[in-house]
């Protein structure tokens, strides 16, 4: 199919003619039928495609239109609902830990306490002893080393 | 008959594109398709860019400013989306080197051209050995008759880039002949 213009083109049949000249003009037609052995139902077939592939991105794009916003209005209400509900929580927890004080807790409380951490707080009696005591003989071992020295000089 | 003008702006301006559209689609669907498929050689891959191609028309279409002629930007389009699937292939495999040989060998035992003659054998060949751009400057020129300015247009270049593009291609499909 020629362009309307292609009349007014004056160079366009020598450019042709210059193909023409390698190939025949035949040879040129031939080619371009060979590219265009598709039928009308063909393009009627694509044209349905088409339109079709349109229809299904318009749809797509009005789903997107009507639930996109409700979705970023959901997720931005969800996040100041967690945001309220964190700084809620933390009110709360300090909120005890200042109020709350030893002589607050009942005994029973306490007792309780003990006894579970019982055998942990006697082995940190127990280390605390040792590591005592490990001073302890470092520094006489010390005192005593400096008392031999004095008397030998 | 509405001209393609009042066809763009009859889609730009109405709720209901479809029926601009259509008469669009209906006019130039062939002519795209067929440079196409030029280019690529192939009918499966050619509708599916062609498709690629109206689909972006119909995305694209309300921001047309009309500042070149409907067909020179349908062209474009489609030059681009033809250009981006030939460099997709090209990257995706090493298949075009194969698919080359094979349809030249098949262009060589008739198979997919029963009218093919020698010269119409080295003409296939020659075509396909050309680069993209070369390819569609010459597609276009020769068998769409495009005037220089308005291949220029579809292809981003100047005219004389495009002049030089044309003369490019005879010339290698010269050497092509001579080397067959």
């Amino acid at each position: 199919m020629e362009m309307e213009n292609s009349e007014k083109d004056i160079s366009l049949k020598e450019d042709k003619a210059l193909v023409e000249a390698l190939f025949s003009k035949e040879s040129l037609m031939q080619f371009n039928e060979n590219q265009q052995q598709s039928n009308h139902a063909f393009f009627e077939q694509q044209q349905a495609s088409i339109i079709k592939a349109i229809g299904q991105q318009k749809a797509r794009i009005i789903i997107f239109r009507k639930y996109g916003k409700i979705a970023v209005a959901a997720s931005i209400l969800a996040i100041i609902a967690t945001s309220y509900l964190y700084i809620q929580a933390s009110k709360q927890s300090t909120a005890t830990v200042e109020y709350v004080k030893v002589e607050d807790i009942p005994s029973e409380e306490i007792e309780n306490y003990v006894n579970a951490n019982e055998l942990i707080a006697e082995i940190d009696w127990s280390t605390e002893i040792d590591e005592a005591a490990e001073m302890f003989d470092e520094t006489t071992i010390n005192i005593n080393s400096n008392k031999d020295t004095n008397k030998r000089e | 008959m509405q001209n393609d003008q009042t066809l763009v702006i009859e889609f730009q301006q109405s709720v209901q594109k479809e029926g601009p559209f259509t008469q669009l689609l209906k006019r130039h669907q062939q002519r795209v398709y067929y440079q196409i498929k030029r280019m690529l050689n192939n009918h499966m891959d050619a509708d599916d860019v062609a498709q690629q191609v109206w689909i972006k028309v119909w995305n694209k279409l309300d921001g047309f400013k009309m500042e070149s002629e409907f067909s020179t930007w349908l062209f474009r389009i489609a030059y681009n989306e033809t250009l981006n699937f030939i460099q997709k292939q090209q990257k995706e495999t090493d298949f075009n080197q194969t698919a080359e040989k094979i349809d030249y060998e098949d262009a060589a035992t008739g198979s997919d051209h029963p009218k093919s003659t020698q010269i119409q054998i080295a003409l296939d060949h020659a075509v396909k050995q050309l680069p993209e751009k070369q390819r569609f400057v010459f597609m276009l020129r020769y068998f769409e008759a495009l005037n220089y300015e308005k291949i220029a247009a579809i292809t981003g270049t100047t005219v004389g880039g495009v002049k030089a593009n044309y003369h490019q291609a005879i010339k290698k499909m010269e050497q092509i002949l001579k080397q067959d």
